[in-house]
């Protein structure tokens, strides 16, 4: 790696000799227009959009794949290269719908940045536009094939980073599209991690929204609306507060929406462990395979889909979304005297997958559903938006009793390496192992010996799942620290008083191997619905 | 050249695989094969092939939509292909094209509702001697002039009906 | 015969107890290679004494003439004379490549062999009962007399002059393309002995190199000299891919090679092989290719059982297994990244270099040839690279509106002009040329002005392809826009999809031609006007920007059609006009009522209910209605539709 020297706009500049022109801009500030390029991914060099001018090549070339040479001279803004990148945007478009004003990206798009930057005032080339349906298969994430501009950054997602490989090209020339096999999510191998959402740069795919049955529930005076939060959810709201607010902002916020209880997750988490650590330690005496916990929805669709004869791993305690959904009905049911008709219980996570898992067949108990809806951290601000909510205006709340934060430690739970961690630290013996995210599944005679085998869907955990409000895996990473920050100190209550409310709750509302916080037998497809 | 062979789901296709090492490399021939066999692709046969080679099912699907050979849907029981290659283009290939279209109602690549034709736009059937040519059921016609096209398809017309009785 | 020279040189009169020092030992067989060679004979010196080899042409073309029928009449009349059966050997080849004269049957009799043209039934009972029972040639249907003993004629066209010059094609349409044993008495195997012989030596990088200088006087015409001496130095596994694909979507030049000489194609892919040290070679075939892959996968069968290929072979410690890999149309392949995606099992992404290739090469199938050719030459032991140049030659495949088409081999620098009219036989119908069209659809179009072109680098950088494929002859009543407009649409279906310009960008190309080949209506015509300078600035987006050479290149007809008929498109923009009477959307359709016969099939055809008239009496088109789109004239079976 030496150094070199490079022109740039007709200024001389060092640069690494194994560097790209869009990187070497990127260092010295020059924004160069992309749309494919995304972070953590190869590069695809698809759009063409971040085409510069060097002197002596006869064609244009696109930033992101050309490696500097010493003494280039590179033109990133001369009139050639802006008429071919607003040319080939025009292109883009004139495929493209005219929905901006009725778009759930409007605002967040894209291709919306790159037509202002560039100054699009007409529309050149008109004719034949693609005419597909939306996929609606998949209660977790809409497809719209009208909307994608084809950059090819979920199939790369998919396949690369995730070893699902639902996403794909599919036909040529001008027909060609991007889809699941015979066009329907819910019936390829896609197991809804959502992280092609996070990356889709226009509302071509997008989380299939809970907003309407959330409202109407709300607004619907015979029927009791509670939220339940999981800790990611409360990483990305509030990030400038200091993170002993954040908790009561965002019970503030909820019940200015309209939520009439707001209960936190942590002591389903908690309960959670414990049947976890139980099941370990039954299937270990009884010599069964290691336990897959179900706390991953998305790992839970793979298995069923891809590796169905591991069905016998997968744990059967439920995730903890469900486990609250079923506590707080329970709860309300006994303390309020309310019909389970009469609740819908809205569970808050950064994830897409638990959309699909809480319509599942085999979910309902007793004829009701634990959880009536999942609502993304992305919904969650678009709510904040259309109501009016401004931070600085929000009273802070407590979350209801009982379910309130008595474990915050307990957001570990939902990074990667979590659950081990968390079931260490409660004392579970056992080889408890960790994988790498969902190609472990490639080479899972390697975890054939031990207890528990933990494997989160979305890289760095459920902070990066496909609901939260960011856009790449270098985001996620903040979460990450800020997961942290959230996750010390002592909850609501001390650690004393918090285990006597917890064998509270557990004596009134749990019994001891209660079947109703365990899933139904193994092998019931994510294709059951209700 | 191509007809349809069979539609029977409960044919066991890994038999017809058994000759292609189960490697990722030979999708292609493993899929011409089953074409071969079966005169088209079915999602069954896709999701054999994905399972033989080990690969998932989307990216079979991907090279069986990309390649130009690959049908996806049975043929008619009578395969038209009008040669669109340069030469018989230049000798008006175009409007043959246009004539079976509005004669059999439907576009190049597709099967009437009936399943008794489909037509189908080829490059090239190596008959440029005799162009303007098609194809009908693998019979070349050549040297298409005037009212022969129309001619010819009502003779196939009539014998789909009369086997039809 | 060029290869006569070679076959006195290599092909020898040794046995077991006098053996070849040339040619490796056949442990297998214990016998030396050329053993195998002297059993079999040698096409022209198969006839004996009285005599007489019948052979004819089963190439597709051939077939498509109706060769069979040809064959089997001959089989018959053969089998039902006992004197016939006899004297007359009947024999199938391959294509000659002179497709215009299907169905060819050469007959050889005494000291030479006469090739007729047009052989159907008829012509072929006149053949039998004129030439081969009896001594005169009918009066027409000859299409050459080829003498055995004469070396190269001087005329350019004679049939004799033809063959001689032939490198690539030499045994086109001559030998049996499904034996074995004649290719080896053509010639055949001696390159590949040769390569052995060196590697063996561990001397195969002075053979590499001699071929290389051979094939590289005209620049990088061939193949990049440096990949290939880096790949040659690579240790581990290594692949070369052979690309069995046309150059071009216009061309059949590779498919009339496969059909007639596949053991070529095979050898060359083995000698390029055994040069650069790989152990793997794949033949990447288009699929459309049937009749080839039969003839390929047979032919790698039986070098097989010849012990040809294999592990260690012949004794020489070199492993080699060859495979037919039916892969992707040559449309769509035309980027190496395409071939090495497709041989992975992955969608092609063209403009990539793809993973993993680091152990694989693609070369082309006319320079493994090429290489055949010149390696039968090898000498092995001499200081002197070549004995006897080769000379360097152009396949080509001419068609369109041209007398004679087909697939020929002409020498390096002929000029357009000898092969549209001496080797052609010029336009068809003696109508005017207008202009040639060279690359197929992602070909530019050169006006017939500039006849004198040679064939040559220059040409190839003038119209920005990498090697000559088929070359498209256009009179007088072609319209460059409408094959503009085809040639774009050809482009734009074979796009791999991932790019914007390419893949958006043809497709508008496309949508605006299709617009100016019909009458304007109204506001569009407003439109219209902007078209031209749109056309223009939108292609040469697309060239400056796609990801790979299609994109860039599915605009040449378009930018060389603006360059050199400008006015044409002209015409069809701004005065709605179509020069040539091809586009149907700008012309007016008439029904003659003297020819009609109102057999209504017009009538009942009319997407617009344009055409009126009572059965039995001339019907009319009425022109408010009539949106032109021309199936009335395409139906009408008494010619009765005209167009002005």
């Amino acid at each position: 790696m030496e150094e070199v020297k490079v022109a740039v706009n007709g200024t001389t500049y060092s640069a690494r000799n194994d560097q790209t022109i869009l990187s070497l801009c990127r260092d010295i500030g020059i924004d160069i227009p992309t749309l494919c390029s995304a972070d953590c991914l190869d590069t695809r060099e698809n759009c063409r959009i971040c085409v510069v001018e060097v002197v002596g090549k006869a064609r244009l070339v696109p930033a992101c794949s050309t490696p500097i040479a010493p003494g280039m001279e590179i033109w990133t803004h001369s009139e050639r290269v802006k008429r071919a990148r607003k040319t080939v945007l025009e292109l883009l478009l004139a495929n493209h719908p005219e929905d901006c004003l009725i778009c759930l990206k409007n605002g967040e798009c894209e291709i919306q940045d790159l037509a202002k930057e560039f100054g699009i005032r007409e529309r050149r080339f008109v004719g034949l536009k693609k005419e597909q349906g939306t996929d609606l298969s998949s209660r977790a994430i809409e497809r719209d094939p009208n909307k994608c501009v084809l950059c090819g950054r979920c199939v790369e997602i998919c396949s690369e980073k995730q070893d699902v490989g639902a996403l794909d090209y599919h036909h040529r020339g001008f027909d060609t599209i991007i889809g699941p096999v015979s066009g329907e999510l819910a019936s390829s191998d896609c197991v809804f991690c959502g992280q092609c959402v996070l990356t889709c740069p226009t509302g071509a795919l997008r989380e299939r929204s809970a907003l309407k049955n959330v409202w109407t529930a709300i607004s619907d005076p015979g029927k009791k609306v509670a939220a339940v939060v999981s800790p990611a959810a409360k990483v990305g709201l509030f990030r400038a507060r200091e993170p002993q607010t954040v908790d009561g902002l965002l019970v503030g916020a909820l019940k200015t929406l309209g939520f009439d209880y707001v209960f936190d997750m942590s002591i389903a988490n908690r309960l959670y462990l414990e049947l976890l650590a139980l099941e370990v330690k039954e299937r270990k005496a009884g010599g069964g395979p290691p336990v897959i916990p179900a706390f991953c929805p998305a790992v839970m669709a793979l298995v069923e889909k891809r590796y169905p004869k591991l069905l016998p791993f997968a744990s059967e305690v439920k995730s903890p979304g469900q486990i609250a959904g079923i506590l707080a009905k329970r709860y309300l049911e006994q303390k309020e005297d309310l019909s389970p008709r009469d609740l819908f219980v809205v569970e808050i996570k950064p994830c897409t997958a638990a959309k699909e898992e809480a319509n599942r067949t085999g979910s309902a108990q007793n004829g009701y559903q634990p959880v009536d809806g999942v609502l993304t951290t992305r919904e969650l601000e678009r709510m904040f938006l259309t109501s009016g909510i401004k931070e600085e205006k929000l009273e802070m709340k407590p979350f209801d009793e009982p379910f309130t934060n008595l474990y915050p430690c307990l957001g570990l739970l939902e990074t990667a390496g979590g659950i081990v961690q968390a079931l260490h630290e409660a004392g579970c013996r056992g080889e408890l192992r960790k994988a790498k995210g969902l190609k472990a599944f490639r080479d899972i005679e390697e975890f054939a010996d031990c207890d528990l085998l933990e494997v989160y869907a979305c890289p760095m955990g459920c902070i990066g799942g496909g609901g939260a409000n960011i856009h790449s895996f270098t985001e996620a990473k903040k979460h990450r620290v800020r997961l942290a920050a959230l996750s010390i100190g002592e909850g609501e209550k001390p650690l004393e008083e918090a285990e006597k409310a917890y064998a509270q709750i557990k004596t009134d509302i749990v019994s001891e191997k209660s079947a109703v916080f365990y899933r139904e037998k193994a092998g019931v497809g994510v294709r059951s619905r209700s | 050249m191509a007809q349809s062979k069979t539609n029977d789901r409960s044919v066991d296709f890994s038999a017809a695989l058994q000759g292609y090492p189960r490697d990722p490399k030979y999708l292609l021939p493993v899929l011409y094969k089953l074409q071969e066999n079966y005169g088209f692709l079915s999602t069954e046969m896709l999701q054999e092939a994905a399972r033989h080679l080990g690969v998932p099912v989307g990216k079979v699907y991907s090279l069986a939509t990309f390649g130009e050979e690959f049908r996806l849907e049975p043929l008619g029981r009578c395969v038209i292909e009008v040669c669109s290659g340069a030469c018989c283009r230049i000798k008006g290939s175009g409007g043959i094209l246009s004539v079976l279209e509005a004669e059999l109602g439907i576009k190049a690549g597709q099967t009437t509702q009936n399943g008794a034709f489909t037509l189908l736009e080829a490059s090239c059937i190596d008959a440029c001697a005799l162009a303007p040519a098609m194809r009908v059921n693998g019979h070349l016609y050549g040297n298409l002039q005037g009212g022969d096209v129309l001619r010819i398809i009502k003779e196939y017309e009539l014998l789909q009906k009369s086997s039809a009785k | 015969m060029v290869w006569k020279e070679s076959l006195q040189e290599a092909a020898c009169t040794h046995s077991q107890s006098d053996p070849c020092p040339v040619v490796l030992d056949c442990l297998r067989s214990a016998e030396p290679l050329c053993e195998l060679r002297h059993n079999g004979k040698t096409p022209w010196q198969a006839a004996e004494e009285n005599q007489v080899v019948v052979r004819i042409g089963l190439g597709s073309c051939g077939i498509a003439a109706g060769a069979k029928k040809t064959y089997n009449y001959f089989k018959s009349q053969l089998a039902k004379s006992g004197e016939l059966k006899d004297r007359v050997v009947l024999k199938k080849t391959g294509c000659l490549g002179l497709c215009s004269h299907e169905v060819v049957v050469s007959v050889e009799k005494s000291d030479r062999v006469v090739f007729f043209k047009n052989v159907n039934i008829e012509r072929a009972s006149e053949i039998l009962e004129l030439y081969i029972q009896g001594d005169s040639l009918p009066e027409d249907g000859v299409l050459g007399i080829v003498r055995k003993d004469q070396e190269d004629g001087q005329k350019i066209g004679s049939l004799q002059a033809y063959l001689n010059s032939r490198v690539l094609l030499q045994n086109a349409g001559l030998i049996d393309p499904s034996s074995f044993d004649e290719y080896l008495a053509s010639g055949g195997m001696a390159a590949f002995a040769g390569a052995l012989k060196m590697q063996r030596r561990g001397e195969e990088g002075r053979m590499l190199s001699a071929i290389l200088a051979a094939m590289s006087k005209s620049g990088d015409f061939c193949i990049e000299k440096e990949r290939l001496v880096e790949f040659k130095e690579r240790s581990g596994e290594k692949t070369v891919v052979l690309r069995a694909l046309e150059q071009d979507t216009s061309s059949f030049t590779v498919r009339t090679i496969l059909e007639s000489d596949p053991y070529s194609a095979v050898e060359g892919l083995m000698v390029i092989c055994v040069l650069l040290g790989a152990s793997r070679g794949l033949v990447f075939l288009d699929p459309k290719f049937k009749n080839a892959r039969v003839l390929l996968e047979d032919a790698v069968c039986q070098l097989q059982e010849a012990g040809l290929l294999g592990e260690e072979v012949l004794g020489s410690g070199f492993s080699l297994r060859i495979e037919v890999f039916p892969g992707l149309e040559s449309a769509v392949c035309a980027e190496d990244g395409a071939v090495f995606a497709a041989v992975l099992g992955d969608r092609p992404k063209p403009g990539s270099s793809g993973k993993a290739q680091g152990g694989s090469l693609t070369c082309h199938l006319e320079d493994a040839v090429y290489a055949v050719r010149l390696g039968a030459l090898w000498p092995g032991w001499s200081e002197h690279p070549f004995k006897g140049e080769i000379p360097e030659t152009q396949v080509v495949s001419l068609l369109g509106r041209v007398e004679n088409a087909g697939c020929i081999e002409v020498p390096l620098g002929t000029s357009l002009r000898e092969i549209v009219y001496d080797y052609g036989g010029g336009v068809e119908n003696r109508k005017v040329l207008k202009a040639l069209q060279i690359g197929g659809a992602s070909g530019g179009f050169l006006p017939a002005r500039l006849i004198d072109t040679p064939l040559d680098q220059g040409l190839l950088q003038t119209l920005g392809i990498k090697r000559f494929g088929s070359i498209l002859v256009l009179d007088q009543d072609c319209c460059i826009v409408d094959q503009t407009y085809y040639s774009l649409k050809e482009m734009s279906g074979h796009s791999c999809g991932l790019c914007i310009p390419c893949r958006e960008g043809l497709f508008r190309l496309v949508e605006m031609l299709g617009s100016i080949k019909r009458a304007g209506q109204g506001p569009e015509n407003l439109k219209r006007f902007q078209i031209l300078s749109q056309l223009e600035k939108l292609a040469e987006t697309i060239r400056d920007t796609s990801r790979c050479s299609h994109g860039s290149s599915a605009v040449t007809p378009l930018l060389t059609g603006l360059t050199y008929f400008k006015d044409e498109f002209r015409a069809h923009i701004f005065e709605e006009r179509c020069p040539a009477n091809q586009c149907k959307g700008l012309l007016k359709f008439k029904i003659d009522a003297e020819l009609c016969t109102g057999c209504s099939i017009c009538r009942e055809r009319c997407p617009e209910d344009a055409i009126i008239g009572q059965s039995k009496f001339s019907h009319f088109i009425i022109e408010d209605r009539c949106t032109s789109c021309g199936i009335c004239h395409e139906v009408c079976p008494f010619g009765a539709v005209s167009f002005s």
